[in-house]
């Protein structure tokens, strides 16, 4: 289901929009809002800058957004300029993005280059007055991820990280319903993200290593903790209306050893100022444990990955087997009925519950291009419309900061083999304790 | 462990027991009494093949699916669904009507429902079509259909612990007893039992609250409630078991009276 058809559905329902309080970003992007805006017939013009795979994959889903053009296409890399050309060959080409960002018909700009450009970037899109989306972690260091953050607080630009986890139907229902107590407190936070593959892109010649690979090298990519763990420990602050403020963890190459600067293996605490912790994992040298996030409370746990949560105590009770057993030793009793519906096994002892009233399926987490319906063209849908209203989805920024600034203490606590605490100069008046 | 579809055959009770564990959001589990096992394998295998396929038509989760094709063009005018579809819209309106709205496949129109033109047309102005509350009960209908053609007239047939279809009687007593406890207190109900009947079972437990609409409102049923019907007809069951949730002051009085070949029991706490 998308994300619109979702909020039309939760538009109907009586206190359907209270339960948007739990989720404030999304005001910005109701079906109402979105009429307004397109009743005037306007178009978001699009300038995209870093054509890669992540922004080739952009492209196929503007094109899917009835009110958005894409105007304009910057990359220098010419392989990759050429692809998105071919999909869009009415756009303007730049091999340099200062040049875009003096483009006038450019109303909007998507960064989907390397994170060691992000903040350059993204400054540099705010001051030439367009509204910016920016794959996915904020930046490099944190001192960038601060510069970003006073920028954003002074413009009148609308800023989007891609936190596609955000703009999710399945993890925005999941975020109410903890929200509305349904696991009871959150007591602790479970998170990993395991594959099996080396991270590696082919390299046509030698020189282009640092470039095409450039998520293995430091001076371009923070590794694991921003490509991966970003989105999950971002669900875990949007979940607990927290920010840890300590780290301690280890992170080594241990499988990988083919010249790469990264770590290949990850396993960290997170803490908060209550006692609660955030465990973290991620290896890609085995998949058996696939991507979770598991939120665990009092009564019961949700899985946001999988769209699914548990009972700690679940009354579920077995019908047709108690008449088999009836049947086999020629016994005639009354048989419980499980009542309303029961749902399909996946644990021996705990019964899922789908979020969804039905789950689809869930993301494996195997793609390192994005999965579809994971609400990545929702949130590009959702920055589209603030082009043309010039609205500001709440919290995403704040959000894609916190997680930032706790990928970056991680990598710090795993560098130094000590425990990170959150310094005073990266706090901002949004974190919570 | 679980996963998929499973199936045994007892012979010297000639009892077949077959399992699908997640089909239609839930799980299907049979038990067909006395045929030899080639045709309950046979009877199975295409009750199979129909949850599927009435899965991948009414799903609309499943983007690919009839009802989320019909959906997702449900602001641009007038619609064409296939004749079978059709054919469902119009038992769900029929029942719409008969129960005065407290049935109603249609979400996001808040109660408005939906308009059938003269030739075959729907028009859903903006709302989407939820089969939810009728796809368990229609294939319980087929079932029912498809046993009689098969002369199987012994049968258990669970769609996730909620709707049942009991034909015949347990081998060792006079008819299927199900016990009804309530969902919150454990209390015992009421034990009943059931030949050639459906069950229907509907509330709200401590597990999964807030899941029934108010067509009209668009307020969640919250009470602590459990409604069971005992009918002959697996539809009318399923139907009747949503109408009753949400039924207020008079209506529970008007469904038991317009609906008088069901037995419709509502327990509050
Ligand atoms: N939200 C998500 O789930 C998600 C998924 C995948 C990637 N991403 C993000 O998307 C971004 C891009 O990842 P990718 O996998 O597409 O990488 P990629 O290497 O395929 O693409 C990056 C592109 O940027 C171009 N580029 C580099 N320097 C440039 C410059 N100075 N000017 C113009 N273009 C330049 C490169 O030539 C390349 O085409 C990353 O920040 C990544 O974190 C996010």
């Amino acid at each position: 289901m998308s994300l619109r058809q979702f909020l039309k559905e939760l538009g109907c329902i009586a206190g359907g929009t209270a339960l948007l309080a739990a989720t404030p970003w999304l005001k910005s992007c109701t079906p109402e809002k979105l009429s307004e805006a397109a009743a005037g017939g306007g178009v978001a013009r699009i300038g995209l800058i870093g054509t890669g795979s992540r922004g080739q994959y952009h492209i196929h889903n503007l094109l899917k957004v009835p009110f958005a053009r894409i105007v304009a296409l910057c990359d220098d890399y010419p392989v990759n300029l050429e692809a998105a050309a071919a999909l869009v060959p009415d756009a303007k080409r730049y091999t340099d993005y200062r040049r875009l960002l003096e483009d006038p018909e450019v109303d909007g700009v998507i960064i989907a280059t390397p994170l060691g450009l992000h903040a350059q970037m993204t400054l540099d899109s705010l001051s030439a007055g367009k509204h910016t989306f920016c794959e996915k972690a904020m930046a490099l260091t944190m001192d960038e991820c601060k510069a970003v953050y006073d920028a954003y607080r002074q413009s009148d630009r609308a800023l989007y990280y891609c936190m596609q986890r955000m703009y999710d139907p399945k993890y925005v229902k999941a975020f109410q319903m903890i929200g509305s107590g349904l696991i009871g407190d959150v007591v602790g936070m479970r998170c990993h993200w395991f594959r099996n593959a080396d991270w590696r892109r082919p390299v046509p010649s030698p020189e282009l290593e640092r470039r095409i690979n450039w998520r293995l090298y430091r001076e371009s990519s923070a590794g694991l903790m921003t490509e991966l763990a970003s989105h999950q420990l971002e669900v875990c602050t949007i979940v607990t209306g927290k920010m840890p403020t300590q780290v301690a963890g280890f992170g080594d190459i241990v499988y990988w050893k083919d010249g790469r600067e990264v770590y290949d293996s990850v396993s960290l605490t997170y803490r908060f100022e209550d006692g609660r912790n955030i465990t973290y994992e991620s290896l890609i040298s085995n998949k058996f444990n696939g991507m979770e996030e598991q939120i665990l409370g009092k009564l019961g746990t949700m899985d946001l990955s999988k769209g699914v949560y548990y009972f700690e105590e679940d009354d579920t009770t077995y019908g047709v087997r108690r008449l088999l057993d009836q049947l086999k030793t020629g016994v005639f009793a009354a048989v419980p009925t499980a009542g309303p519906s029961w749902r399909p096994e996946l644990r021996e002892s705990h019964v899922p519950h789908a979020v969804m009233e039905k789950s689809t399926g869930w993301v494996s987490g195997e793609s390192m291009i994005g999965a579809s319906n994971d609400g990545s063209l929702d949130i590009v849908e959702a920055f589209c419309q603030s082009c043309l209203t010039g609205e500001q989805a709440e919290n995403v920024v704040e959000e894609a900061y916190c997680a930032t600034i706790l990928c970056l203490m991680g990598n710090l606590a795993m560098d130094e083999k000590r425990v990170v605490t959150l310094p005073d100069a990266y706090k901002i008046p949004y974190m919570k304790f | 462990m679980s996963g998929s579809p499973s199936h045994a055959f007892y012979p010297d009770r000639a009892l077949f027991h077959g399992v699908v564990p997640h089909v239609m959001g839930t799980k299907l589990e049979a038990l067909l009494l006395g045929a030899p096992e080639r045709e309950s394998l046979s009877l199975w295998e295409r009750w199979c093949a129909e949850a599927q396929r009435l899965d991948a038509m009414l799903d609309r989760f499943d983007a690919s699916s009839e009802v989320s094709r019909l959906n997702a063009a449900s602001d641009s005018g007038e619609i064409l669904p296939s004749r079978e579809l059709l054919a469902m819209i119009r038992v769900c309106e029929d029942f719409r009507v008969r129960t005065r709205g407290l049935f109603d496949i249609t979400r996001g129109t808040c109660g408005e429902g939906l308009q059938i033109g003269a030739g075959g047309s729907v028009s859903l102005n903006g709302g989407s079509l939820d089969f939810g509350g009728f796809a368990k009960g229609y294939f319980l209908q087929e079932c029912k259909r498809m046993l009689a053609e098969a002369g199987i007239g012994t049968a258990y047939v669970d769609f996730g612990g909620s709707s049942i279809l009991a034909l015949g009687h347990h081998p060792f007593g006079e008819s299927w007893r199900i016990r009804v406890t309530h969902p919150f207190s454990g209390r015992v109900l009421q034990d009943v039992d059931l030949v050639d009947q459906s069950l229907s079972t509907s509330g709200n437990r401590p597990s999964y609250r807030d899941h029934i609409v108010d067509p009209r409102t668009g307020r969640t049923v919250s009470a602590l409630r459990i409604v069971t019907v005992l009918t002959a007809d697996p539809l009318e069951a399923e139907i009747l078991s949503t109408a009753a949730m949400i039924a207020e002051g008079e209506e529970l009085a008007f469904l038991k009276k317009n609906f008088e070949l069901s037995e419709i029991n509502r327990f509050d706490v």
